[in-house]
């Protein structure tokens, strides 16, 4: 298989071309015709390189956080290609905004989209270019504000080690220096990424605080480009913070930048490791705002030889007295299946939702915490799952007796920090049959998330809580509202023992044997009960048994006999059910079968049976 | 930084001897390529069939959690409505099942396996029709038959955890 995997899309790095040599002669010809048959060869074995995605192929367009993070090429395309071995895969790391372009256009023949920016999501929903009613929410990881390891011009670790708005603040007003020489850089991707419309949002904030940064410009950036605001220098159209940005909202370039905001157009990682060269620029002293995921893979030296030690995090894990709370920087991913129907999309529907499916899946979310576990990153591993909610339960019951009702109950938690709760949504009470889970009962959240659910166990076996796929709108403020999909969640199953019932309503001791007749509980589902009559001499050990009876579908009372010898006997009736109940037994009964011309008689003894639940 | 092997420049060699070893070499290493792309693949591996196996029966266990589940616990239309939907994808994952290879290491293990859950996917339509036509006595007895399928234990044997069982859900 072909594993092929493009890192960088229209946010690569740039480099400078390479001089390229005529070749000459008859080595020239040769190799150059060496050149084209490898090529055609090539082309011949590698579907992948083709522009539309094919029965056999699949490609994925998205955010660069998940390619230049490593998680892709190394836990998620593995992973996926191992199970799905009939697609030859492929992934495009770019923008999230540049993701989302293509996915609706077609460009690059995507079937898949991940994406973090739901200010852009939510248009591209909106569009008709999903073919869910939204994304689904995959993981998230957290975004840092990354700065010299040596300086700190901006005094971000002492006021904004926890208030990302405050070091951007602070970053400003040091790269502003009151209009002279910048003491700082703050190096963003520019356009629409997924890191750069959070950025917006923030600066956003910035322009918000009772004393924003003296002499810095906050244009507002259009819904289209992910709103917010950004950065302007002055001179631009722009006199006060909060105007639209010139050109209906658009992102200022080149000159209208102010001195101390550098765009660079890059992917995630090479935008960090500019910032780690901070090379060109008036000052020393880069910040950088990022994705942990890529950071941790940088940092920690994963990447093949690519460093960034002259960085080091400076802002991270707001506190929830920060403006935007403890949440501000929770990076949320979405996946989305492309639309087939949609002009343009050349999208393999199969593979497509193989690949969800499988992102979704606890096989991969239970990875996630697995990948860059191990770094000295205090953070711990930045990728989280939440694909699906998270399920509490209590109140299933070891054993019950048949036909009884059981009360379970618990919480369904948004695995999205910062997310609504889950309220109104079902719930259910499975038991596993056959691999399967068949409902047995269910309930409906309430406004925290509560559940209450009260159902009657059919069967011994194995039983759990479970939600369906859920539809959540996220944020009802933007515009359209962002919504995304949660996937089914589960308990482990719980074994329940649920025992029958089997009573001895008369015992007749007769010449020659006896004759017991009785209840069962519940009444028999089908054709599998059976009542065994077992017996043991007054004083002596161990029960044989002496009759047997199945009872149809049905039935609820029953009759059974057995050959006794003359003398006192105590017997029991145990009531089976393989598959369905535990086996259960009657309490015993002391009867005497007499001799001939003997009159019989039968006498009860009430002990208790501990064998019971 | 990445990219970093569309970047890298291949020097031309120089000479015609040069140019026809680079011929051959390229040669020699088509025929090799062909060969274990194709051609000469071996059969797959016990862990590749696990991984595919687990995924085809997660995806499985995914659509079914994606079914409103009955409406009402023990009316018998609403079961079967609910297995109409389930049913197919039974099949579905028991088609996919039994396509997958079998590896000669352990195949009686899987042979079995697969003939557990054929039968499993069996009583599972059987189930459908009892509830459809309101045969609550067919539909305990389809019932007590999944209760005992050994699809489940058989699939844990082989390695198929995914498939031995509806697992909880990453928290």
């Amino acid at each position: 298989m072909i594993g092929e995997l493009f890192l960088n899309g229209h946010h690569a790095p740039r480099r400078g071309p390479h001089p390229q040599r005529p070749q000459r002669g008859l080595a020239a010809s040769v190799a150059a015709l060496a050149t084209v048959t490898l090529l055609a060869l090539a082309l011949a074995l590698a579907p992948a390189l083709t522009r539309a995605d094919m029965p056999s192929s699949l490609t994925v367009v998205g955010t660069s956080d998940v390619s230049d993070s490593g998680l892709m090429q190394n836990l998620i395309q593995p992973m996926f290609s191992a199970a799905y071995p009939q697609f030859t895969f492929k992934y495009t790391g770019t923008a999230s905004g540049t993701a989302i372009s293509n996915a609706e256009t077609g460009a690059g023949g995507p079937s898949v989209l991940i994406v973090h920016a739901a200010t852009l999501e939510n248009q591209f929903v909106a569009g008709g270019f999903s073919d869910e009613p939204f994304g689904r929410a995959i993981f998230i990881n957290d975004f840092v504000l990354a700065g010299p390891s040596g300086s700190d011009p901006a005094g971000v670790t002492a006021n904004g080690a926890h208030d990302v708005v405050q070091a951007f603040a602070g970053i400003a007003t040091a790269g502003n220096n009151g209009g002279g020489s910048p003491q700082d850089e703050f190096v963003s991707r520019g356009g629409t990424p997924g890191t750069t419309t959070q950025e917006h949002k923030i600066w956003a904030q910035v322009a918000a605080l009772p004393s924003p940064p003296a002499g810095v410009l906050l244009c507002a950036v259009s819904a289209a480009n992910g709103g917010g605001d950004t950065p302007i220098a002055a001179g631009n159209g722009v006199t006060a913070s909060g105007q639209p940005c010139p050109n209906g909202g658009a992102l200022p370039t080149g000159s209208a930048l102010p001195k101390w905001y550098v765009v660079t157009g890059l992917t995630q990682g090479p935008n960090v490791v500019a910032a780690n060269a901070c090379a060109g620029y008036p000052s020393s002293a880069c910040y950088v705002f990022t994705d942990r995921g890529t950071y941790d893979y940088l940092a920690s030296g994963s990447d093949g030889g690519v460093s960034i030690p002259n960085l080091r995090i400076v802002t991270r894990d707001d506190s929830a007295t920060a403006p935007g709370g403890a949440d501000e920087l929770i990076n949320y991913f979405h996946a989305y299946i492309i639309k087939p129907t949609v002009a343009g999309e050349t999208v393999n529907l199969t593979a497509a939702q193989d690949f969800v499916n499988f992102l979704t899946s606890p096989t991969l979310q239970s990875k996630l915490k697995t990948y860059l576990a191990s770094t000295s990153d205090p953070g711990g591993p930045p990728f989280v799952a939440d694909a699906s909610p998270i399920i509490t339960a209590s109140g299933i019951p070891a054993g019950v007796l048949a036909g009884k009702t059981v009360t379970v109950t618990g919480t369904v938690t948004n695995a999205e920090p910062g997310y609504p709760v889950l309220t109104g949504k079902t719930v259910s009470v499975d038991e596993v049959v056959g691999g399967l889970p068949v409902a047995v009962g269910s309930g409906t959240t309430g406004a925290s998330g509560n559940y209450t659910i009260t159902y009657t166990p059919p069967a011994s076996g194995q039983y759990q809580v479970s939600t369906g796929l859920i539809t959540q709108i996220e944020n009802s403020t933007l515009n359209p509202p962002f919504g995304d999909l949660l996937s089914p969640a589960s308990t482990a199953p719980t074994a329940t023992a649920v025992h029958g019932v089997v009573s001895v309503t008369r015992a007749t001791g007769e010449r020659g044997g006896v004759t017991v007749a009785g209840a069962v509980g519940p009444v028999a589902p089908d054709g599998h009960d059976q009542v065994v009559l077992s017996v043991r001499r007054q004083g002596a050990a161990g029960y044989r048994k002496i009759g047997a009876a199945h009872l149809v579908a049905g039935q609820g009372v029953y009759a059974v006999n057995g050959n006794l010898a003359a003398g006192r006997w105590r017997l029991r009736v145990t009531l089976s059910d393989p598959g369905q109940l535990e086996q259960a037994n009657s309490r015993i009964v002391t009867v005497t079968v007499p001799t001939a011309k003997q009159s019989h008689s039968v006498r009860f003894t009430r002990i208790t049976d501990r064998s019971r639940c | 930084m990445r990219g970093s092997a569309t970047d890298r420049v291949v020097t031309p060699r120089r000479g015609v001897r040069g140019a026809i070893a680079v011929s051959l070499a390229v040669g020699w290493l088509t025929v090799c390529g062909l060969a274990v792309a194709g051609c000469g693949a071996s059969a797959p591996a016990k862990r590749d069939v696990i991984a595919r196996g687990n995924a085809i029966c997660l995806s499985a266990l995914r659509a079914v959690r994606s079914q409103p589940p009955p409406s009402a616990a023990g009316s018998l239309p609403a079961l079967a409505d609910y297995l109409k939907r389930v049913v197919p994808i039974v099949d579905k994952e028991v088609a996919a099942v039994r396509a997958l290879p079998r590896p000669a290491h352990d195949r009686a293990l899987l042979d079995r396996y697969v003939s557990a859950l054929t039968a499993t996917g069996a009583e599972y339509r059987t189930l459908a029709a009892a509830a459809a036509r309101g045969d609550r006595s067919a539909v305990a007895q389809a019932l007590a038959a999944l209760r005992a399928s050994t699809a489940a234990p058989a699939a844990a044997r082989y390695g198929l955890s995914d498939c031995a069982g509806s697992g909880a859900t990453v928290t």
